[in-house]
This record gives C-alpha cells, sequence and structure tokens, in this order.
C-alpha cells in the first residue's frame, strides 16, 4: 500500500459474475488513471469467483507499482474463505486495512 | 490457417492416429479378455480425439467423438452392460473414429453411411436426444451446481482408509468462459478431505488482464476417504477444459532385486563398513544405453499431455492471429519458441511410444 493520502471507496460486488468483474476492473482503471488509491468494500461479497479475485490482485499490484494505496475493508467470510481455497490467504493477509 | 497452426494439426492428426489405433486395441481387449484397463484405455483415447478435435475445427470428428466417449462414460461407470453388440458397437465407433481422422487428414470426405448408422447407434445406446448437442445452455446455466449438489450428497467415507495424492491442477483458457470456476473445483475437492494447494503463475497487468481467463494453476495435496469415483467425477466434471491430476502416494520402496546370474561373475566392489556390495559403475565407453521400466498407462498419459500442449498451443496462436506482430513482438516471439519446444516434446514422446 502506498502512502497517499486520497482514496476512493468501491463497493464489490456479491457476485463475481463477468459483468460485475469487468465493471470492477473498469473502475480500478479509472481510479489508477487518476492517481487515487482504493478501498475495496468487501463485506457484501456472498458469491466471489476466480475471476474476481483475479482482478482484486491484478488490481492490488497495479496500484502497488504507483504506490497508491489499496486495501480490503472487512471481507466478507465468502471472500475470506475464496482466497483460502485459492492459496491465498497470506496475499488476503496483506491487503486488508481497517476503516479510520 | 497458417503455417503453424497447419504443423499443428498434422501433429495432432499423427496423434489421433495413435489414439485410434490405440482405442482398436482396446476394443479387441474388451471382446477378447473384458477389463477395466481397457475401458478406461478406450474413454480416455476416444476423449482426447474429442479434445483435439474441438480445438482444430474438425467438427464432424468431434462431434462423434463427444456422442462416442459420452456412451463409454456410462460403460465406465457401469451403466450401460458390456456386451457382444455393445462390443460390435464399439467396434463400429472406432472403424468411424478412423475414417473420420483419414477424412481430415486426406481432406476427401468419406461416405456418411456408416458414419450416420454409427452415430445413430451410439446416441440411442449413449441415451442422447438427436439434438442434445446441438442445444445452446441457457444464459444463466450453471453447470457447477447440479455437480456441487451431486458431490455434497455423496455419502461420507469415514470408514474407508484415507488416502494422499499429491495434485497438479492447471485451469484451460477456456474453462470460466465455459462456466467452470478453478475456486469451485477446489471447493469440491476441499469437500473431499484435507486439501493444501499453492498457486503458481504470473497475472497479466490490470490493463491486460482477462479475468475471464485464469493465470493461474494449483498444486498441492490431497488426503481423502473419498472414493476413485468421486475423483473422476471431478475430472469428468472438468473434461478437457483443464488438467487435473491425482498422483497417488508413492508406495513404500520395493525389496532390492536380485542381481542379474551375470553380475556374480563379475568382481566384487570392495565392501564399506558393512553395506551391501555396490558393482562397480562401467566405464563410460561400457555402458549401455541406460533404460528404465515404464508402465504403459503413464506413457499414455505422456502422450494425452503432449496433445493437451499442442491443443492449447493452437489456442494460443488463433487467439495471437488478430494482434500486430509489430506491436507484440516478444508475444509472438515467445510463442513461436513455445511451438517449436513442443514440436520437440512431441517427436521425443512419439519416439518413445513407437
Amino acid at each position: 500500500m502506498g502512502g497517499d493520502a486520497a482514496h476512493a471507496t468501491i463497493e464489490l460486488p456479491a457476485t463475481g459474475d463477468p459483468i460485475t468483474v469487468a465493471a470492477l476492473k473498469t473502475e480500478l482503471l479509472e481510479r489508477l488513471a487518476a492517481g487515487e488509491g482504493v478501498r475495496l468494500d468487501a463485506r457484501h461479497v456472498a458469491e466471489p469467483s476466480t475471476a474476481l479475485i483475479q482482478t482484486i490482485e491484478a488490481g492490488a499490484a497495479a496500484f502497488a507499482e504507483k504506490t497508491l494505496s489499496f486495501g480490503l475493508l472487512e471481507p466478507s467470510d465468502a471472500l475470506c474463505g475464496a482466497y483460502e481455497t485459492l492459496g491465498l490467504f497470506t496475499a488476503l493477509m496483506s491487503r486488508i486495512v481497517m476503516e479510520v | 490457417m497458417n503455417a503453424e497452426d497447419q504443423e499443428l494439426r498434422q501433429i495432432f492428426l499423427l496423434e489421433c492416429e495413435e489414439l485410434v489405433t490405440l482405442a482398436e486395441s482396446s476394443v479387441e481387449t474388451l471382446r477378447t479378455a473384458p477389463t477395466e484397463d481397457a475401458i478406461h484405455a478406450l474413454f480416455r483415447a476416444v476423449h482426447s480425439v474429442k479434445g483435439g478435435a474441438g480445438a482444430f475445427g474438425l467438427d464432424r470428428l468431434a462431434s462423434f467423438a463427444h456422442v462416442f466417449e459420452t456412451y463409454m462414460d456410462l460403460l465406465r461407470k457401469g451403466k450401460a452392460t458390456l456386451d457382444d453388440a455393445a462390443v460390435d458397437l464399439l467396434f463400429d465407433g472406432v472403424d468411424v473414429l478412423r475414417q473420420l481422422s483419414d477424412e481430415a487428414r486426406d481432406g476427401e470426405k468419406a461416405s456418411t453411411q456408416r458414419y450416420d448408422a454409427a452415430l445413430e447407434a451410439l446416441r440411442a445406446a449413449a441415451g442422447l436426444e438427436d439434438d442434445v448437442a446441438a442445444k445452446p445452455p441457457p444464459a444463466d446455466f450453471d453447470p457447477m451446481a447440479e455437480f456441487e449438489a451431486q458431490m455434497a450428497a455423496a455419502p461420507a467415507a469415514d470408514e474407508a482408509p484415507r488416502r494422499k495424492f499429491k495434485i497438479r491442477f492447471v485451469p484451460g483458457p477456456k474453462m470460466l468462459e465455459a462456466g467452470i470456476d478453478p475456486l469451485r473445483i477446489l471447493g469440491v475437492l476441499k469437500s473431499l478431505g484435507d486439501l493444501q494447494v499453492e498457486i503458481a503463475g504470473q497475472l497479466p497487468s490490470l490493463v491486460d488482464l482477462d479475468a475471464q481467463i485464469c493465470a493461474w494453476s494449483w498444486t498441492g495435496t490431497l488426503e481423502t476417504a473419498a472414493p476413485q469415483a468421486d475423483l473422476d467425477d471431478v475430472r469428468d466434471m472438468i473434461d478437457d477444459l483443464a488438467v487435473l491430476e491425482f498422483e497417488g502416494e508413492a508406495p513404500p520402496p520395493a525389496p532390492e532385486p536380485e542381481k542379474p546370474a551375470t553380475a556374480a561373475t563379475t568382481a566384487p566392489a570392495p565392501k564399506k563398513h558393512g553395506a551391501a556390495p555396490i558393482a562397480e559403475p562401467a566405464k563410460p565407453r561400457d555402458k549401455p544405453v541406460a533404460t528404465v521400466r515404464v508402465d504403459v498407462p503413464k506413457l499414455e498419459r505422456l502422450g494425452n499431455m503432449v496433445g493437451e500442449l499442442i491443443i492449447t498451443q493452437a489456442f494460443l496462436a488463433r487467439q495471437a492471429s488478430g494482434l500486430d506482430p509489430e506491436a507484440h513482438r516478444p508475444l509472438f516471439r515467445a510463442l513461436d519458441e513455445m511451438g517449436q519446444h513442443i514440436r520437440e516434446v512431441a517427436d521425443a514422446a512419439t519416439s518413445i511410444r513407437a
């Protein structure tokens, strides 16, 4: 995570279907272009998917490259379980941020 | 089709001939002394033909192999009886596979009479409606949902001995598009026992990411008491959309085989602290070509894996054909190199099986 002061909050979709995942990618790219960090509000994710987690992880790398902040707020049990199932639990731990 | 695709297609057609020959041999075994191994070998051969034919746009071959494979699936699960009539049907099916394979190679369309008759008979035996294959799935089709419910409903096998498998799971490029999410496949495996996986693979940058193509793969272990049929069901669910391997726990080392009689005539090596005699290594110039014994199924698996590589290479080449070679020079160079390596692997695998 970078040290930028400004960040936007994006609410992650409940379902990681292709349409919502594509929309998330677009939104992340827009924030990236604007030089804004992001918080992904992950409390409502009920049916995560590999595509959703790939997008989150690719986003994390892109924001880190530009030293912009990137974090997950209150990931739901479903999202935590999905990260763990994919073998990405350590990555998840490094993404979780607390709301201030 | 560019020259490289054409070459890959030729390699597949050679592979296809071998698979059909293997299928013929399996059917012959089923006629004389039926074994489960022969049924599985025939299923795998037909399955591989289907996958490759689909990737190279050989629609008649792919469609026929699909129906054939569906019938074979019933046989291997004991849901259809392997009697004389079934064996005759399998022979007819393999004959038509050969005919279609020749047709694809020679470009001359063969008579459709046998094709139609065998296809109709296999469809009837497999319980397929005429238009099942042609019907597109509904928009909200979730192929995983029914499967997950079926696996969850399977009786627990707590009393059965637990076995530990090494697993390797490599999703193919069309897996997500087909509605099969690797996350859910791993979830099903997790429900079968203790699953420990490590993830590998490099995600593209966010800009380049196509989230509907899984960039990751997994290796790890699965310790489970689930019956083999459950593992087979997971593999069947994936079909040819991914590679999913279960490698059984290595058995304890076998006792040292007795030295061949000729060894007794050679001078014994000096003993070291009471250890077993160690034969003096031969000088390099005297050393014969080293050989190892490999189970035929392992060689078949190698062949199948090479086939999968060729299919994936063809897919990648097709995807890349729409890109500007100048703008994506490193990608095209990597594709060229990969194609070269795959051809070498295919040649080596073919020479092993010869």
